[in-house]
């Protein structure tokens, strides 16, 4: 009977073994190179996805005045917020409306002349400070301002106020 | 004959084959990550032209051509959809080795009127409001900055409106065969135009395709109605019908609530009527619509407590 085999010579399976280190450390190396490459990419367009996502929500405020929604109506005041509309609105924001403020907290502050501290309701509208629309003042992130003139009727006539509006995005 | 055999030993062979994989993985890695990175800036400039868009009449300069442009030359595709207060769709595609890739956003306050796709670096919009007869919103007719409208024999009113403007890419001319080389004419009332308005019957007419305007709610419609695809015009008309809707429940709840506070507008039957309407309005003649709104506003005008 005839056995047959394959020597290696030492010196050879020292190659093999070096080539398999090598290997092994290239793999490693393109492995890290990609990992960093992927993670600044992802945090650069996590950056650009934030910077858009405050940038809606701070234009949103500035203008918020210039939806029909909210406007009191040019030419009285074209850049006023309509406080008697805004209110009627929050109960319809859930409804037919929904989706126009996809936002997670939209609210208008009355801010001078001061008043009562307190959340509107159908109970204690217009003796209150403000009107949440969208959310309440629990949400986390970062809130962004604008000042606003708001107006409404009271006692037969107009009465224009300094208010804030709060988005956060 | 003696002849030196090469060894060809497995080292050799192992490093050729492991190297090719490990060539083959990183180019496929590359082209994917660039084509992420393609795909995460057409996102990025799709969503800045939804900001750019969406409060309106504030971020583009209303009654004004005014310019945009994107970073280099790309196409916008427009998407539409009209379901509840709908929305406009942006999608900024590139070109990536011979494929398209694309990113995408939308916005439920913007009507962009517009073709599909255009193409190009620079674009032209033309920010109007439209008036139900309480402002809706703005109509965005976008357009490349290289067509040209000619428009033939323009009632007096809207060649004025076209003059103010101040545009090479809007023409006002008597008579087609005025109208520059390569520009799409508009002819109003007469024949031998791509574009034909009928005023009378409140129709644009692009070959075979019609779409209703009335210039009681603003001349918005009209433009829209001549720049844009009719399929995205259809679609931001039956938006701006469901969200005047919505509106004019707005103002009813409005009024109902200064009754109670000493001021009553004696509107609300009006109103609710024009709700009813514009909540059956399924495409067709905006005539009654527009002579309905026409009441509402000669009596809101008497209003001492307006809704407005």
């Amino acid at each position: 009977m005839m056995h047959l085999s394959v020597r290696y010579t030492s010196k050879a399976q020292m190659q093999i073994q070096q080539l398999a280190f090598v290997l092994v450390a290239l793999v490693i190396f393109v492995g890290i190179v990609a990992l960093f490459f992927i993670s600044t990419s992802i945090s650069r367009l996590s950056g650009a996805a934030e910077d858009l996502k405050s940038a809606g929500a701070e234009e949103l405020a500035r203008h918020l005045s210039s939806l029909p929604e909210f406007s009191w109506g040019a030419p009285r005041c074209a850049h006023c917020i309509d406080l008697d509309k805004v209110f009627v609105l929050r109960e319809q924001l859930g409804g037919a409306y929904k989706g126009l403020l996809p936002m997670r907290y939209v609210a208008i502050e009355r801010l001078y002349p001061p008043h009562t501290k307190r959340v509107c309701t159908s109970l204690n509208y217009p003796d209150c400070s403000t009107i949440e629309l969208v959310g309440n003042s629990s949400v986390n992130g970062t809130s962004r301002g604008a000042f606003v003139s708001i107006c409404h009727y009271e006692g037969g006539g107009t009465i224009c106020e300094l208010g804030k509006v709060y988005i956060t995005g | 004959m003696n002849v030196r055999g090469y060894e060809f030993s497995f080292g050799w062979m192992f490093a050729i084959i492991a190297g090719a994989a490990l060539v083959g993985i990183a180019l496929y890695a590359g082209v994917r990550f660039i084509s992420v990175g393609q795909e995460g800036t057409g996102s990025i400039e799709a969503a800045q032209l939804s900001v750019l868009f969406t409060p309106l009449g504030s971020s583009i300069e209303e009654g004004k051509l005014s310019f945009l442009e994107l970073p280099k030359e790309d196409s916008i595709v427009l998407g539409c959809s009209s379901q509840g207060l709908g929305s406009t769709s942006f999608r900024v595609v590139q070109d990536d080795f011979g494929e398209r890739v694309s990113g995408r956003t939308s916005s439920s306050l913007s009507y962009v009127a517009s073709a599909v796709e255009l193409k190009g670096k620079r674009f032209r919009a033309l920010t109007k409001p439209i008036l139900f007869p309480y402002k809706v919103g703005d109509m965005i007719i976008l357009f490349e900055d290289s067509e040209r409208y000619c428009f033939v024999d323009a009632p007096n009113e809207l060649e004025e409106e076209l003059v103010a403007l101040n545009s090479s890419n809007l023409v006002v001319v008597s008579g087609a065969s005025r109208c520059p080389a390569g520009s799409k004419s508009v002819c109003f009332g007469s024949a031998g135009c791509s574009i034909r308005v009928e005023l009378a019957e409140g129709l644009v007419v692009k070959g075979r395709k019609s779409v209703p305007f009335d210039l009681r709610f603003g001349t918005g419609l009209l433009f829209a109605a001549i720049v844009s695809d009719p399929m995205i015009y259809t679609c931001q008309l039956e938006r701006l019908m469901h969200r005047a809707g919505l509106l004019a429940d707005l103002y009813i709840a409005k009024t109902n609530y200064l009754s109670t506070q000493g001021c009553s507008s004696g509107l609300a039957s009006e109103l609710e009527l024009f709700s009813n309407e514009l909540g059956e309005y399924s495409g067709g003649s905006l005539h009654s619509l527009a002579s309905l709104a026409q009441s509402i506003e000669r009596d809101h005008d008497a209003l001492i407590c307006t809704l407005y």
